[in-house]
This record gives structure tokens, sequence and C-alpha cells, in this order.
């Protein structure tokens, strides 16, 4: 067992924490550094069943995906919120009511909904768990472009985490890098409409 | 060279070509429909994997492009929905001549008709869930434009298409590797619920049809139209190859059952809500909902006529939606505002429009001697032995969707509130008219269009013996 199987736990409860952070933080600075601090532990639990360097692949995809939501955030601004109409409670306090109920119930199923598949350690079993919950979590609380686009990340990653130990295929793991980027991509075009802010190919026609 | 891999280059080429044709709106027109058009040729008359003489230089396609382990295959099981998918794409990108819509219907609805092919060409077929991904992404790139930026309609068809994609992929996943079959009921309940996931958001089925009306409020309507046209061909295809490929499947008890009561909920649903809305669009999108409880209701009846029955009333719908969208772009007195007050009297500012738009719905509604009453009126004589409550509801959503076109056309004749015409070129006019004529002249020969379409589906021996 090498020192990533040993410690793996680390990176279980780190997504969780990150995830959490992700509900409760309203900076986009702050959130989009944790969803990058999150890809890092997203690769740890990744690499329990695939190659070190095919999952930094996977890591590298994930920070290219701040990225590209960092450049438009850049362009409209990091401080403006979008004018939303307030359907759901929002408030910090009910966000954080919400999210302890999804990690309690997350730690309870862990173990056992990811039964079938053959292969997954019981530590990234509770990993994919938590990032499924607290991303679906996330997108029932949010209609903001940005937190959305975070939650599917968060999903996303969650997933990936259960679906390479069943099928580690490269053009399956391309495939999904590219939902990551694709995520963003629309993300951040969606930002700049928002925003009324044009994309440079747009304005100039 | 290979097929598939012409196919979806090509494709790219057509899509960067027309991101850097800027300022000319009717050349992203001519260049997205002809290239389109050329591609369906490719795909269904192409000569594969036997060599062939082009201006005396011999010339050899192949049928596969392997791709990291993976391969994409075009051959006769499949030749015919690309095509069908290209052709399609073109008779919509050629009626954009008209409704003028957001530069990226073309650019990215190039790449969206390439993704679509590539779900159809990748093997394993599972696969086609991640390409189904990226096409609604695509369409939220159609969806929300500088004109439109609402993105509440696209970003919730983004979060639905995610949670399918990944429900189908888990789903495929446990039917190749787990030995799924109807002797373990256990597993096969958890994929079969699985699969009813993905497919209930691909298809739209209430309450995962929330994006259809939101996106429908604000977006253009022609690129609802082709979104909506692109996802659920894409979306009825993949269903189709699963019945197809997984013979168990089809023997899941109550499974056709189940699909035709979802249906009746989805027919019923739609027609009820039609009734309700005062905004043509947002008509369209409910009207929308009841065709595809119309679709699931013939995928339902589980015998082939039905699954070739629901081919066709999905290629009536690209006619009838394009058409609808160009008369309503040609009647808009403002972008995005199509209410009841908006737009009464606006067939006297443009007969032509008002006209289109309404052939659009009644066909949608199945009115005879329109191209959606043939496939309607077949599904009914079908019905009316396997499951008449089935065919009442498609009665309903005639009654329904039948009665708010005439309350349509009294607003649209209505007393206008001021002299405006709006003159169409004779371009324009002919593209209006050849719509209409479309739409009346697959009414009267539907034998002109179901066969064809049909013929999508000849690879699935299954399904079609």
């Amino acid at each position: 067992m090498n020192w990533l199987e040993e410690f793996a736990i680390i990176a279980s409860i780190a997504v969780a924490f990150t995830g959490a952070l992700l509900i409760l933080l309203d900076n986009r600075r702050l959130l989009l550094v944790t969803l990058a601090v999150q890809y890092i532990f997203v690769a740890w639990l990744v690499g329990l069943s695939l190659p070190l360097q095919v999952a930094a692949a996977k890591l590298v995809a994930g920070l290219l995906a701040c990225a590209i939501v960092a450049v438009a955030l850049a362009n409209v601004g990091w401080t403006g919120q979008l004018l939303i109409p307030k359907t759901i409670p929002s408030g910090t306090i009910f966000r954080a009511i919400a999210l302890c109920l999804v990690l309690m119930t997350a730690l309870g199923l862990g173990g056992d909904i990811w039964m079938t598949l053959p292969k997954i350690s019981t530590v990234a079993s509770y990993g994919a768990t938590f990032l499924i919950a607290i991303g679906l979590l996330q997108l029932g609380l949010q209609e903001e472009p940005v937190k959305v686009g975070v939650g599917l990340l968060t999903i996303i990653s969650g997933f990936e985490v259960t679906y390479t130990t069943i099928e580690p295929s490269l053009a399956v793991m391309a495939l999904l890098a590219a939902v990551h980027l694709g995520i963003a991509v629309v993300v951040s075009y969606l930002l700049l409409m928002a925003s009324g802010e044009r994309p440079r190919s747009e304005s100039q026609s | 060279m290979s097929a598939p891999f012409l196919l979806l280059v090509v494709t790219g080429v057509l899509a960067l070509s027309v991101a850097f044709l800027r300022n000319r709106p009717r050349s992203y027109t001519v260049v997205s429909a002809i290239g389109s058009a050329l591609l369906a040729v490719f795909s269904l008359w192409i000569t594969l994997d036997e060599p062939f003489e082009i201006l005396g230089l011999p010339v050899k396609v192949t049928s596969t492009w392997l791709v990291l382990g993976r391969v994409f295959v075009l051959d006769e099981s499949n030749r015919a929905a690309v095509g069908f998918l290209y052709l399609a794409g073109a008779f919509i990108f050629g009626g954009a001549w008209v409704a003028q819509p957001s530069r990226n219907l073309y650019y990215v609805g190039l790449l969206c008709l390439g993704s679509v092919a590539a779900s159809f060409l990748i093997q394993p077929f599972l696969f086609a869930a991640l390409f189904l991904e990226f096409t609604a992404m695509g369409a939220v790139l159609i969806l929300v434009s500088p004109e439109n930026p609402t993105h509440r309609g696209g970003l919730r068809l983004l979060i639905l298409y995610t949670l399918a994609m990944m429900a189908i992929l888990f789903a495929g996943w446990m039917l190749e590797n787990l030995g799924v079959t109807s002797a373990t009921p256990e597993l096969a309940q958890r994929a079969t619920m699985l699969l009813a996931l993905g497919f209930a958001i691909i298809m739209a089925v209430p309450p995962f049809h929330l994006w259809l009306p939101a996106a429908a409020e604000k977006a253009n309507p022609y690129g609802l139209a082709f979104v909506t046209v692109l996802l659920q061909s894409a979306g009825l295809f993949f269903l189709l190859r699963f019945l197809d490929s997984y013979t168990w499947l089809r023997t899941v008890p109550g499974l056709f059952d189940m699909i035709r009561w979802v249906g009746i909920a989805m027919v019923c649903f739609g027609s009820m809500l039609t009734i309700t809305q005062s905004s043509f669009s947002k008509v369209m999108a409910y009207a929308l909902i009841t065709d595809f409880g119309v679709m699931l209701l013939a995928v339902g009846t589980g015998i082939p006529e039905g699954y070739r029955l629901a081919l066709g009333l999905s290629g009536v719908r690209v006619v009838n939606l394009a058409v609808w969208a160009m008369g309503l772009a040609k009647i808009l007195d403002r972008p995005g505002d199509d209410h009841f007050q908006a737009l009464q009297g606006a067939a006297y500012r443009s007969p032509l429009g008002a006209v289109s738009a309404l052939i659009g719905v009644a066909s949608m509604a199945g009115f005879p001697l329109t191209a959606g009453f043939p496939g309607r009126w077949a599904l009914l004589s079908m019905l009316a032995t396997v499951d008449p409550i089935a065919g009442w509801a498609i009665i309903l959503a005639f009654l329904c969707v039948g009665a708010v076109t005439l309350r349509w056309v009294n607003t649209l004749l209505g007393s206008p509130p001021d002299d405006r015409t709006s003159p169409s070129p004779i371009v324009e006019k002919l593209f209006i008219g050849g719509g209409i004529a479309m739409c009346i002249l697959l009414g009267a020969f539907p034998q002109l269009l179901y066969p064809w379409v049909t013929d999508a589906a000849a690879g699935m021996a299954q399904l079609f013996p």
C-alpha cells in the first residue's frame, strides 16, 4: 500500500470540507481557490484507482476549468453579484443547516450505495458521495451561473471518482475532462452575457 | 481517410469558417445550410471500405476511426440517421435566412450537429451520453445570446442533461458489465430505474421539462426550435438503440405500459398548460411537451410500426418547428415580446409570417392537411386496439392545441394598433412560402417523408426485423 492509499482518508475528508466551503462562501475569489484545492483532492481520490499521471491530467483539466471561469470573472468583476430573484432561502445559517443534514446523509449512505462497483475503495466511495451530495445541494440552493457551475463541477468530480474505477479507458477520461472545460466555458459565457458584456467576436459583428 | 473523421472534422471546419465570417449574416446561412446538406449527401452515399476514383485518383474511405481506444463507425446501421440529422440541420439553417437568429446558432449549431453525429457514430454506443452532454452545452450557447441574456432556461438544461449523462453512463456500465438480464431482477430493476431517470430528463418528461418554458420565455424562437429538434431527435434515437441492443429490456414486465402512461401524462399536462399560456413561444413550448408525449405513446406500443411512427413524428417536427419559428420571427414587433397584446393584428403587419406561424402550430396540433396529421392519425388507429385511453389523450391534445391555434388566429387577425406593415423581400417570401408548402405537402403526401425518415433506424435489426 503506497502513501496515497494509506492517507486517502485525508482526501476524503478534504473534499467534504472544501465542498462545504463552496456552499458557504460568497466571495468569488475564495470560491474559485477552494474549487481548485478541491480538484487536488479529487485527483488524489481518482489516483487510488488510476495511475498517478492520469489522475494528474484530471487535476490539470480541473485547474484549467477554474482558470477559464477566473478569466471571465476578471472581465465582469469579482465582486459583482447578478440580480437573481430569490426564490429559495439562501442565508448562511440556512445553508449551514442544510449542509449539515446533507453531509450526515452522505455519511450514512457513503459506504453502501457504491456496493455494486467492484474495485472502489471505501474511502473513495465516501469521498464520491460527499461530492455528489454537496454538488446537488449547491444546485438546489443557487441559480447564479458561477455557483451552479461550481455545483455541476463538484457533482461531476464525485461521479468521476467512482466511474474511473469501472471505466478506466483513456477516451472516456478525455471526454469527461472535456465536460469540465465545457461547463467552465458555458458558465463564463453566461457571466459575460448576464453582465451585458459581449464576447469580442460578437461586439465586432 | 476515414468517413467519421471526415464528417466530424469538416463539421468543425465549417463551424470555424462561420465563426470567422463577421457581419455577413446571409453568408452564415449559406455556408451552414449548404455545408450541412453536402455532409448529409456524403454520409448517405459515400462508398465505404471499397476503392473508387475521384478525378482519376484512387480513393478509399474507411468506415471506422479509432480514437484513444474507442471507435467511431459510419456504416449501414447508422448512415441514414446521420444523413437525416445533417439534412434536418440544413433545413433549419436555411430557414434562418428569414428568422435571422443570433450568430451563435450557426457555428455553435454546427458543432452541436457534429456532437450529435458523434453520438450516433461512437461504439460502444453507451458513450453517446457524453456527446449529448456536449450538445446540451452548445444548446445553452444558442439559447442565451447577447439579445436574450436570460440564462435560467439554459442553466436548467445544462443541469438536467449533466444528471442524465451520469445516470445513463452508470446504467450502461451495469448493463455491459454486471450481466444484467431478466434473470437478475434486482440488478435489472436498478438499471431500468437509472435508464428511466436518464431518458425522462432527455425526453423532457415533467418535472424535467422545466428548462423548456423558461427558455421559451426569452430565447430566440428559431434557436429554441433548433435546440429542441436536435436534442429530442438524438434522445429518441438513443432510446431506440437501447431498446434494440438489450433484448431483455423489451421484456421487462410493464415497461411499455409505463412508457405509454408517461406519454399520456405528458400529453394531458402539455395540452392543459398550452391553453393557459399568453405567450406564443410558451404555447409552442407546451405544445412540444404534448408532441413528445405523443412520440412516447408511439414508442410505448412496443411494435415496429410504433417505433417507425415515432421516428416519422420526429422528422415532421423539424418542419413544424422551422415553419412556426420563421413565421414568429417575422411577426414579432420587438424581439422577445410575443404576448397577446404585442401580437394583436400582427397578420396585417406580415400576412405571410402570420400564416406560417399558425400553420406551424396547427401542424403541431395535428390539424388535417398539415404535416402533423398523418402520423397522429396512424398512431390513433394503432392505439385504438392497444390502449384506448392513449387514443383519447391524443384527441385531447388535438382539441386543446387546436383551440389554442384558433385563439391565436383571432389574436393575429384582431384590430392592429397601427397601420404599419413590414414588407418581406422576395427571397424571404420564397423561404416562408416554401416552408408552408412543405408543411401542407407532407400533410397530403406523408409518403414523401415517412419511409425515408424511418430508414434512419434501419440498422436496428432487433427492433425492425
